[in-house]
C-alpha cells in the first residue's frame, strides 16, 4: 500500500513538475518566435504609404458585417461610423437580427432606405430574410441593410455572409472603436503573400477603457484607472503581442478575435460560416476553416497585426469578468471537443500536433491542472509531505517566470507601439503585473472552473454582459458603438501567468 | 512511521538534488531577466520620450522652412533670387545627423501630396540641403532597413542619377527591397521604371501591385508598348499584372494573348483574363469563351464566363445565354439572368422560359438593379 501510495504521488509530482517546466518553456519559444514576427512585420510595413492606397480603386472588396438587435440608440450613428471607415472598396452589411425595438425604421427613415426585390443565394442556411433595403441616395450606396427573423449573433452573421458581395469579410464587434486605417491595414497580408491563401488575419485589441474617444475616435490613450481593466489591459499585451504573434510565425494561430477580424469570403463558405449551437464561434470558424483547408492540402496561413487597431472596452466588475471568462472556457472546450480529430494527428500538420495539444493543455486544462496541483499540496501538506523550502524556491520559479513573460511583453509593447509614454503609467503597469498570481489570475482560474462546470451541466447561454461606456472628452459625442454585446475578445493563448504550483519537498 | 514515509517519499518523489540547484539558480536567472526587461522597459520609453522631446523642439523649424519652400510661387530652377532664398533657409538647418534625418522623413512624407512648382521646389531644397547625398549613404548600408529606407527617399527626391543602382535591386533577393525598388523606379521614370518586369523573376505580389497601378495613376504620358512582352512573360505574376494593366486601361489589341492565357494552369490568371475579355473583346472572342465554357475548372470560373459572354452580347453570346439558362438553377441562373439583361435580350422571353416564375422575375428585379447602379 505504501508503495503504491508512493509510485502515485512520485508519478503526480513528476508530471505537475513537467507541466509547469513545458509550460515556461513554451512560454520561452513563443517570446522568442514573437520578437522574430514582429520584426519581419515593422520590415515589411514601416515603408507602406497607406494614405495612397486609402484611395486606390484596385484593392479587393470589402464588406462589414454588423449585426443589430434592439440597438435603437446608436443603431444609425454606428452604420454612419462604418460607412466613414477609410477603405477605397467597402460594403457596409448591417443585419437588424428581428430587432423588436425600432431599430429598422430608424434606419430607414435616416438613410432614405427602401426595399427591393433580392436574390439571396442560400450558401449558409439562416432565419428567414424578411427584407433586403438599400438606400435612394446614391452617398449611401455603400450600405446594405438586411432585416431578419431573431436567431442570435451567429445567425445574423451568417445571414449577413450570405449578402455579403465583398471578396473580405469582417465581422466586427460594433462596441469597439476602430483606427480609421484599421481595415486597409488588415487587407494587406491577403495581397501580401505570394505562396500561400490567406484565409484570415487577426488585428491586436487593446483596452479603451481610461482613454479619451470622440467622436468615434481614439483622441488619448490611457491606462485605465480601475484594476480589473489595467489587469486586462497587461493580459491583452502578452496574449497578443506575445501569443499571437508568435503563433502567427508558426502559422499555428487558433483563434481571431470575434471583435475585429478579416475573413476570405470563399473560405468562410465553404466552412460553413459561423455555427449557432457554441458561444465561441469565433475559435470555431477558425480552426474550421484551418481544418477544411489542411483536409483539401491548400498551402494557407492565418495571419496576425501587431498594429492596435481595435479598442474595446474591458469588464471593470468581477462579475461580468467571470462571465467572460466562463464563457471563453466553455467556447474552448467545445471548439476542441468538435475538432478532435486533429489532436496529434500528423494529417493536420503543425495544427494537429502543436497548436491543438498546446491549446488543450495550456489553455483549456490549465484551470483544472492548477486547482489539482492546490488540492494535492494541501494533501501533501496535511501529511506533512511537503518540503516546504523547496516549495517555496519552486513555488518563486513560476511566479517569476510569469511575471518575467508580463513584463516581457510590457517591453514589446513600449518598443513598437510606445503608447504608454509616461514613465508612471509604464510604472503603473508594471506594478499591476506584480500583483496578477495573487489576485486576478486565481479569478481567471476560478472562472475557468466555473466554466467547466456550466459546461458539464451543458448550459449554453452567453450570459449578460453590461458595458460602462467610453471615457469621453467633454462636450464631445462618443460614439459607442454597440450591436449585439458579444464581449467576443478572447484573447487568446492566454499565455498564463502562473502555472500549476508544485508541491515539493526540500533536501 | 511518517517521517520514515516522508524520509523516503523525499528520496524518491523529488527530481535529484542536481535539479534542485539547477531550479535554485534559474529562479535567481528568473528575477534578475526580471529587473532586467523592468529596467530595459523604462530605458527604452525614456529614450523614445527624449527622441520625441527633441524633435518636438526640431519640428517647428524644420516645418517653417518646408512651408516656405512649399509655399514659394517661383521655380527655383528658374530663378536665381529663389534659389538663393532657398539657400538661405537651408543654412537655418541645425547641425547634426538626427535633424537632416529628420528632415528628410518629412520631405519624403511631403512629396507624394505635392505637384507642380511645390514639388520641385522641394526637391529642390533636398537636394541642396543634402538630403539625396543622406539617402544614398544608405544605400549600400548592411542593415537592409536602412537600404529600403535609401530606396524610397532616393526614388521620392528624384534622385535619378541612381536609377541603375535601384534598378539591379528591383529583383533583389530581399522581397521589402525588391518591391520598394520597383516603386522608386516607377517614381523615377514613370511607365518607362516598369521595364523591370521584363527581367524580374521573383514574384510580383498582388500587393506590390496594387501600390504600382495606384502609383501608375499618379504618372503623366502613359506607355504600354512593353505590354505584349509582359503578356508572354515566364513569371506568371508578371502576366498577371499586365492582364490587370490592360483591364484597367481597356488596352484593346491584346485580345489573342489574352486568349491564349485562358490556357494558364493558375485560375487565378484565367479569371482575370475572362473578366477582362468582358471590356477588351472582338468579334472572335465570345467564341473563344464559349469553347472555353465546358473546360473550365471550377464554379467561379464558370460564372465569370457566363458574365463576360453577357457583356459582349453578340449573336454567339445571346445563343449561349439562351441554351444556359435551360435548366439552370440557383446563382448560376442569377448569373445567367443578369448576363440575359446585360445582352439586351428581352425579359418577356426570359419569364416564358423559365421554370419558376417567381423566382425569375425576383431575380430579374434584382439584376436590373445591380446593372442600373
Amino acid at each position: 500500500m505504501t508503495q503504491l501510495l508512493h509510485h502515485i504521488i512520485y508519478v503526480i509530482s513528476w508530471i505537475l513538475l513537467l507541466y509547469s517546466l513545458l509550460l515556461l518553456l513554451s512560454y520561452f519559444i513563443l517570446s522568442i518566435l514573437s520578437v522574430w514576427e514582429l520584426r519581419i512585420f515593422k520590415k515589411h510595413n514601416q515603408q507602406v504609404d497607406w494614405r495612397m492606397l486609402a484611395k486606390s480603386p484596385h484593392m479587393p472588396s470589402l464588406s462589414i458585417i454588423a449585426p443589430a438587435y434592439n440597438e435603437a440608440a446608436t443603431i444609425v450613428d454606428n452604420a454612419r461610423s462604418l460607412l466613414n471607415m477609410h477603405y477605397p472598396n467597402l460594403e457596409v452589411v448591417i443585419v437588424n437580427d428581428g430587432s423588436k425595438d425600432n431599430s429598422l425604421q430608424l434606419m430607414l427613415d435616416a438613410y432614405d432606405m427602401e426595399k427591393l426585390p433580392w436574390y439571396i443565394e442560400p450558401s449558409l442556411s439562416t432565419q428567414p430574410i424578411e427584407g433586403v433595403y438599400k438606400s435612394r441616395n446614391p452617398v449611401y450606396r455603400k450600405l446594405l441593410l438586411v432585416d431578419k427573423k431573431n436567431g442570435g449573433k451567429a445567425d445574423a452573421l451568417n445571414a449577413g455572409i450570405n449578402m455579403a458581395s465583398g471578396q473580405l469579410l469582417t465581422c466586427i464587434d460594433v462596441d469597439c472603436v476602430l483606427e480609421q486605417d484599421a481595415l486597409l491595414r488588415m487587407v494587406k497580408p491577403f495581397l501580401d503573400n505570394d505562396e500561400k491563401e490567406i484565409i484570415a488575419s487577426g488585428g491586436t485589441i487593446r483596452i479603451a477603457n481610461g482613454c479619451v474617444i470622440s467622436d468615434g475616435v481614439l483622441e488619448e490613450v490611457r491606462p485605465p484607472s480601475k484594476y480589473l481593466p489595467l489587469m486586462q489591459t497587461v493580459e491583452y499585451f502578452r496574449a497578443f503581442m506575445m501569443g499571437r504573434m508568435a503563433w502567427a510565425r508558426l502559422n499555428g494561430l487558433l483563434l481571431i478575435s470575434g471583435a475585429f477580424g478579416i475573413f476570405s469570403r470563399k473560405i468562410v463558405l465553404d466552412a460553413g460560416g459561423y455555427d449557432h449551437s457554441t458561444v465561441g464561434e469565433d475559435m470555431e470558424l477558425v480552426v474550421r476553416m484551418r481544418r477544411i483547408m489542411e483536409e483539401q492540402h491548400k498551402p494557407y496561413a492565418v495571419t496576425f497585426s501587431p498594429d492596435p487597431l481595435c479598442w474595446t472596452e474591458a469588464p471593470e466588475s468581477l462579475k461580468i469578468l467571470g462571465r467572460q471568462r466562463n464563457r471563453w472556457t466553455r467556447g474552448t472546450i467545445e471548439t476542441l471537443h468538435r475538432h478532435q480529430i486533429m489532436l496529434l494527428n500528423p494529417s493536420y500538420g503543425l495544427l494537429g500536433l502543436f497548436s491543438y495539444p498546446y491549446w488543450l493543455l495550456f489553455e483549456m486544462m490549465a484551470p483544472l491542472i492548477e486547482i489539482f496541483g492546490m488540492l494535492f499540496l494541501v494533501v501533501l501538506a496535511v501529511f506533512n509531505l511537503v518540503g516546504w523550502s523547496m516549495f517555496f524556491k519552486l513555488l518563486a520559479l513560476i511566479v517569476l517566470g510569469g511575471y518575467l513573460f508580463s513584463f516581457f511583453s510590457i517591453l514589446m509593447e513600449t518598443w513598437y507601439n510606445h503608447q504608454y509614454r509616461n514613465w508612471r503609467q509604464l510604472l503603473k503597469l508594471f506594478a499591476v503585473a506584480l500583483t496578477e498570481p495573487v489576485i486576478f489570475h486565481p479569478f481567471v482560474v476560478w472562472s475557468g472552473l466555473k466554466g467547466f462546470w456550466d459546461k458539464m451541466r451543458k448550459k449554453n447561454s452567453w450570459g449578460e454582459m453590461t458595458r460602462v461606456g467610453f471615457a469621453r472628452k467633454p462636450n464631445t459625442a462618443t460614439v459607442t458603438l454597440a450591436a449585439l454585446k458579444s464581449d467576443s475578445i478572447k484573447t487568446g493563448p492566454e499565455l498564463r501567468a502562473q502555472p500549476a504550483p508544485l508541491p515539493t519537498k526540500t533536501a | 512511521m511518517f517521517n520514515y514515509l516522508s524520509i523516503s517519499l523525499l528520496q524518491l518523489t523529488l527530481p535529484t538534488e542536481h535539479l534542485y540547484s539547477t531550479l535554485y539558480s534559474a529562479t535567481i536567472v528568473m528575477l534578475l531577466l526580471c529587473i532586467l526587461l523592468f529596467v530595459l522597459a523604462m530605458w527604452i520609453n525614456a529614450r523614445k520620450n527624449k527622441r520625441m522631446a527633441q524633435q518636438n523642439k526640431l519640428q517647428p523649424l524644420l516645418e517653417y522652412l518646408l512651408e516656405y519652400v512649399i509655399l514659394t510661387e517661383e521655380a527655383a530652377d528658374d530663378s536665381e533670387e529663389e534659389r538663393q532664398n532657398i539657400r538661405a533657409m537651408i543654412a537655418r538647418i541645425p547641425n547634426g545627423t538626427q535633424s537632416r534625418k529628420m528632415l528628410l522623413a518629412m520631405v519624403a512624407e511631403s512629396l507624394p501630396s505635392l505637384a507642380g512648382v511645390a514639388k520641385t521646389n522641394l526637391q529642390f531644397f533636398a537636394r541642396e540641403a543634402g538630403l539625396v547625398d543622406l539617402a544614398a549613404a544608405q544605400l549600400h548600408s548592411s542593415t537592409i532597413a536602412n537600404r529600403i529606407n535609401a530606396v524610397k527617399h532616393l526614388g521620392l527626391l528624384q534622385a535619378t542619377e541612381y536609377k541603375k543602382a535601384m534598378f539591379r535591386l528591383t529583383n533583389a533577393a530581399d522581397k521589402v527591397l525588391r518591391e520598394e525598388a520597383q516603386l522608386a523606379m516607377v517614381r523615377l521614370l514613370g511607365y518607362t521604371g516598369l521595364r523591370f518586369l521584363k527581367v524580374l523573376d521573383k514574384p510580383l505580389s498582388e500587393w506590390q501591385q496594387v501600390c504600382l497601378l495606384q502609383l501608375m495613376s499618379e504618372q503623366k504620358a502613359p506607355d504600354f508598348s512593353r505590354v505584349d512582352l509582359w503578356l508572354q512573360s515566364s513569371n506568371e505574376t508578371v502576366q498577371y499584372f499586365a492582364v490587370r494593366l490592360v483591364c484597367e486601361n481597356s488596352l484593346f489589341g491584346h485580345q489573342d494573348l489574352l486568349v491564349k492565357l485562358l490556357q494558364s494552369p493558375s485560375e487565378r490568371l484565367r479569371l482575370l483574363v475572362i473578366k477582362t475579355l468582358a471590356s477588351v473583346f472582338d468579334e472572335f472572342t465570345s467564341a473563344h469563351l464559349i469553347q472555353h465554357y465546358p473546360v473550365a475548372g471550377s464554379r467561379e470560373e464558370k460564372l465569370a464566363l457566363i458574365e463576360t459572354i453577357g457583356a459582349i452580347a453578340d449573336v454567339p453570346a445571346c445563343d449561349f445565354i439562351r441554351s444556359k439558362m435551360i435548366g439552370s438553377a440557383g446563382f448560376e441562373k442569377f448569373q445567367l439572368v443578369k448576363a440575359w439583361l446585360r445582352a439586351g435580350l428581352a425579359p418577356e422571353e426570359l419569364l416564358e422560359n423559365s421554370g419558376d416564375e417567381r423566382e425569375t422575375t425576383i431575380m430579374i428585379s434584382h439584376a436590373q438593379y445591380l446593372l442600373a447602379s
